[in-house]
Parts: structure tokens; C-alpha cells; sequence
């Protein structure tokens, strides 16, 4: 962040608080960004792991659990697909939900800091 | 008393000091009137430091610009070093393909679910796979060598900036 040329203006405690939660506010939207972009990955993976089975003529298939693959049946491998797709639309759900409420947050402070010291300060990122 | 050819002498030195009496009241006149087109001292000041301000500024701009450039140069340094290590990956599987017979089960990851593959479509897949990634390291190659250019070119220009400034600078302190 680069400082801007405005004049001296007095930076209260509760200022303090507020830049400081501003920070926290970004470093936590930027994690999230990543968390869900992964999670869209992981659904992405999810969702042509099932199209490939819907394709494939074998009854056993190798699936993966940890740091093995065992041979499991078809049926139950569709099964456990759509659980764990479930989970991981929930999950993304959630991210986006967070990400939002961050976002209003961050606008908040944006509009209280924004006012107080004009051009003295800068929220914006490069 | 003179001789005549001593008063030739004074006459023409006369003459001679006459004419350099003449121009040097001239320059004398000439740096008159330019001192007086000049502006009084206190604005001369406040335009140097005005220009100096400027120059400073047009600086910081350069600076920032600089800057971007090499954020842009690292982002494309990091791009092609990905690029580079699935290249090599990508090749890896192709020569290990070359040593498949032609009835060998082949098989792909997708999620947590182990595919079986036909053997030619898996050899097609990851040689598509290589002409894409060596496409776009050209092209990575290509923009790095722009962006450095560019990079140089400022670097340039800023160099020449600082020494205005500091001529500038020079000339304000001996005034």
C-alpha cells in the first residue's frame, strides 16, 4: 500500500483498530479466494470422475482412499462420488457466503476510513 | 615631438581603441537588456523548484511504472518456471509410453478414480499436451524478452531523470 500526499490528520485508537481489522479483513478474503478456488477444482475432478464412470464398461474400480487405490465396486464408487460432491458443494457454498460478508465488511471500513482521512490513506491493492 | 610614423602609430591605436570602446559598450548595453528581460531572482527560484518538482514527480511515476514492469517480469519468470517442470513431467510419461507394448493396460487419474485408457489415445493426449506447453513457452519467452526491453528502456530514462535532478539541484545550491 502506498502512502498518499494528504495532510496530517489524527490517527485515533479506534482508527488504529479499524485499519488493523481492514488488514485482517484482506489477508482472510485473499485465503479464501484460494480455498475456493480449490474447492471448484475438487468439484470440477468430481464431476468428470462420475461422467468417466458412467462411460466405463468395468465392474471394479480402482478408487482412491488416502494414499491408496482399492479395488472397489462400481455402485458403491458412484455412491461415495455424490457424497463426497455434496460435501464439497456445501463447503464452497459456505466460502462464497464468507467471502461475501468479508467483502461488505470490508466496504464498511472502506466508506469510515475513506472518510476520515481522505487521500492520507490508500485501501486499494496494486 | 612625433615623428610622422609614430603619429600613424597613435592615430590608428586611437582608432583601433575607439572601435573595441564602442563594442564593448555594445555588450555592455546587450547584457544590460538581457538581465533586465530576465525575471526578478525570487520567481527565478520558485521556477527551478517548480521544474524540480515536476521532475521529481515525472520520477516517482517512472518509479512506479518500473516497478510494474518487474512485478510483471517475476509473475512471467514464475509462469514459465511451472511450465518448464511440466514439460519435463510431460515428457517423462511420453518416453515411458514409448516403452508400453501395445496391449498394456493404461490408466488415468481423474479425481479420486483410476480411468482405464486405450495406450495410442494416452500417447496422443500427452503429446498434444507437450506442443501446448512448448507453444506457450515461447510465447512466455518472447514477452519476457519484451517486458525486459521495456524494463531497460525505463531504467534508461530514469537514470537520465536523476541526473536533471541533480544538475538541477547543483545549479539551486550555487545560486
Amino acid at each position: 500500500m502506498q502512502q498518499g500526499g494528504g495532510s496530517e490528520t489524527e490517527v485515533t485508537w479506534e482508527d488504529q483498530q479499524n485499519i488493523n481489522k481492514f488488514g485482517r479483513l484482506n489477508n482472510r478474503f485473499h485465503e479464501l479466494e484460494d480455498e475456493i478456488k480449490i474447492a471448484k477444482e475438487t468439484n470440477d475432478n468430481l464431476e468428470d470422475a462420475s461422467n468417466e464412470l458412467i462411460l466405463t464398461d468395468e465392474e471394479v474400480i480402482r478408487f482412491q482412499i488416502g494414499e491408496v487405490f482399492a479395488h472397489v465396486p462400481k455402485d458403491e464408487v458412484e455412491n461415495r462420488i455424490e457424497q463426497i460432491k455434496e460435501v464439497t458443494s456445501q463447503k464452497l457454498a459456505k466460502l462464497e457466503e464468507e467471502k461475501e460478508s468479508i467483502l461488505a465488511q470490508m466496504a464498511e471500513l472502506k466508506k469510515i476510513l475513506y472518510a476520515k482521512f481522505n487521500d492520507s490513506i490508500n485501501l486499494e491493492e496494486d | 615631438m612625433f615623428t610622422f610614423t609614430n603619429r600613424i602609430q597613435f592615430m590608428s591605436s586611437l582608432h583601433w581603441m575607439m572601435i573595441y570602446g564602442l563594442y564593448y559598450i555594445q555588450f555592455t548595453v546587450y547584457v544590460i537588456v538581457m538581465l533586465c528581460q530576465l525575471p526578478p531572482k525570487k520567481v527565478r527560484n520558485t521556477m527551478s523548484s517548480s521544474n524540480l518538482r515536476d521532475l521529481q514527480r515525472e520520477l516517482e511515476n517512472k518509479a512506479n511504472d518500473l516497478s510494474k514492469l518487474q512485478k510483471e517480469i517475476a509473475k512471467n519468470h514464475q509462469m514459465r518456471k511451472k511450465y518448464t517442470l511440466q514439460l519435463g513431467e510431460n515428457e517423462l510419461v511420453l518416453k515411458e509410453l514409448d516403452l508400453l507394448k501395445d496391449d498394456t493396460n493404461v490408466y488415468k487419474l481423474i479425481g479420486p478414480v483410476l480411468v482405464k485408457q486405450d495406450l495410442a489415445e494416452a500417447n496422443a493426449n500427452v503429446r498434444k499436451r507437450i506442443e501446448y506447453i512448448s507453444a506457450e513457452l515461447k510465447r512466455l519467452d518472447a514477452t519476457v524478452q519484451d517486458l525486459e526491453e521495456k524494463q531497460n528502456s525505463k531504467k534508461d530514462a530514469i537514470l537520465k531523470l536523476q541526473q536533471r535532478i541533480q544538475s538541477l539541484q547543483a545549479g539551486k545550491g550555487k545560486a
